[in-house]
């Protein structure tokens, strides 16, 4: 059952406007048009006001290193040779709110990571979905923005 | 809170088996669980087929096992409790409903497993919550073990309040102190010094190996009863002073929680505290669901031991391990003894109040907390009492 090949995004179809917008380079979370609030993981209903209407909604791709853990030993096949690696739950601002997304943190050796660290998502497409890993914000980024 | 004093002293402990405990048992979860089953029965003193009602593990052995294998006459009732490694706990929620409403006479509550020569946690496939969206947005990017999500939890403590490693040490130590006193754990002869602590294999940071329960095959098995009928048993009844459940915010994902420590059991608390009528100082020891270290500092915040951010500082210096200021696990629980999904924390309260637990029994057991944590933080909180 085991397989050497890397879990790819399942691409469930309740997921299918953060692939296309991945796939553009945005990156997209749901927001409530009744009440504004922003949210991730997608929900069916807003959790603060139980409207079903929702819209998906760009968020700036730049976020801040809330938590992260360094994986050494993994149980997957497709990573075996990529430990240590680390992954991460990034808080990332929205017109409307704040959510905190998963992804890989890239750009700097895992035991220089600090929590609040500056982010850049960084978009791969692959098979029906999109990876969207994060990376440091060098110094000199950090200036121009 | 009046209405959940209703269910006070509703569930009577008349009996305890456990199996042993192995890295491979060379028997069928089947076997192990039968085996369980007949010692707990053995324990209370009733015929195993006077079992009428029966508390499955999701995953695992079937009513229709136990029927078939125990010449159960009949089952009555029979729940799926899915909240993971707080089942067992939670368990004893519904245990009260029925045995108050009259709906079983004998209920059993079981765990068996091959949890270290069948499948490893990290092989077999998850059938929690939420599982489109780890599949669609953790598992490619390699998460995929409670450990690794467990991390993600300690980290933000160990930033936010100044948790140390050697904190989560302390707490390692304290379950294998308390293992090397219990001939049932698997770790009895092994014993661990915080350098060892420090220097072992990082697995998913900050847990390094020692931060992480162990994986293990045996069974366990209760049985419970009417507070009346334990009267009859052969052992001095244990009573559930009271128990309830509680689910996290977003509670099929650690994402979108507003307070990113809230847990099940921060809920589950304050209601089991007014149904037993007791609280966390009344209590002689707990038997905390040490998934992982954190874990264990986490869960004696939310359930009231200490106040948030000051469980590095509660567990320090011995206070939690044997002869300590306020024992935790003094059978090992999953770290040290071994990983039988939480029941072992229930035979071991039931034990600690009976005074049988030889070189490792508390002088003073009135009372004991037992916690159950499960599928991301679902969770549970029981009050046991002589």
């Amino acid at each position: 059952m085991t397989t050497t090949e890397r879990p790819r995004p399942a691409g469930y179809d309740d997921h299918r406007p953060f692939w296309d917008g991945a796939a553009a380079g945005r990156l997209v979370v749901q927001r409530c048009t009744q009440c504004g609030a922003v949210r991730w993981p997608p929900r069916i209903l807003c959790g603060a006001c139980l409207s079903p209407e929702v819209e998906w909604v760009e968020a700036t791709p730049t976020g801040s290193l809330f938590t992260w853990t360094v994986i050494h030993h993994t149980t997957l096949a497709g990573f075996k040779d990529d430990p240590p690696y680390a992954v991460g739950l990034v808080e990332v601002t929205v017109a409307g709110g704040l959510v905190r997304m998963l992804g890989g943190i890239r750009g700097c050796a895992p035991s220089e990571l600090q929590v609040g660290m500056a982010l850049r998502a960084q978009f791969e497409v692959v098979d029906d979905g999109a990876l969207v890993n994060w990376v440091l914000v060098g110094d000199d980024e950090r200036q121009e923005t | 809170m009046s209405g959940d004093v209703g269910l006070r002293d509703a569930v009577a402990v008349i009996g305890v088996g456990e199996t042993e405990y192995s890295k491979r048992s060379g028997q069928s979860p089947v076997a192990l669980a039968v085996e369980a089953s007949l010692a707990a029965a053995e324990d209370a003193g009733i015929d195993i087929r006077d079992v009428d009602g029966f508390l499955p593990y999701a995953s695992g052995i079937t009513t229709e096992d136990m029927m078939a294998n125990l010449s159960l006459r009949q089952v009555t009732f029979a729940p799926t409790i899915r909240m993971g490694g707080a089942s067992a706990v939670a368990g004893l929620l519904y245990a009260a409903l029925a045995l108050r409403a009259g709906l079983a006479s004998y209920i059993l509550l079981l765990r068996a497993r091959n949890g270290s020569s069948g499948p490893r946690v990290g092989d077999r496939r998850s059938t929690g919550a939420g599982e489109e969206f780890k599949e669609d947005f953790e598992l490619p990017y390699g998460l995929n073990t409670p450990g690794q999500r467990y991390a993600l939890m300690c980290r933000h403590h160990m930033h936010r309040y100044g948790t140390t490693r050697e904190q989560l040490g302390a707490v390692a130590l304290a379950h294998r102190a308390h293992a090397n006193a219990n001939p049932t754990a698997l770790m009895y002869e092994r014993t661990l010094t915080m350098e060892q602590y420090l220097t072992a294999r990082p697995i998913a940071e900050p847990y390094h190996l020692f931060d992480c329960c162990l994986e293990s095959d045996g069974g366990a098995a209760v049985i419970l009863t009417t507070p009346d009928r334990a009267r009859d048993a052969r052992r001095p009844s244990v009573l559930v002073g009271g128990v309830a459940e509680g689910h996290p915010q977003s509670a099929d994902s650690l994402l979108g929680r507003d307070d990113f420590l809230e847990i099940g059991l921060t809920t589950a608390a304050s209601r089991a505290w007014a149904m037993a009528g007791l609280g966390p100082s009344d209590m002689d020891a707990a038997m905390v669901y040490d998934c992982f270290t954190f874990q264990t500092i986490q869960q004696l915040e939310e359930a009231g031991f200490c106040p948030r951010g000051e469980g590095g500082a509660f567990v320090e210096d011995g206070a939690i391990g044997p002869g300590g200021r306020f024992p935790v696990n003094t059978h090992g629980g999953l770290l040290s003894q071994a990983h039988i999904l939480g029941l072992n924390h229930v035979v071991e309260a039931t034990r600690q109040l009976r005074g049988e637990c030889g070189d490792r029994q508390l002088a003073r057991c009135d009372a004991v907390a037992v916690t159950g944590w499960g599928d991301l933080g679902d969770g549970a909180l029981a009050i046991l009492h002589r």
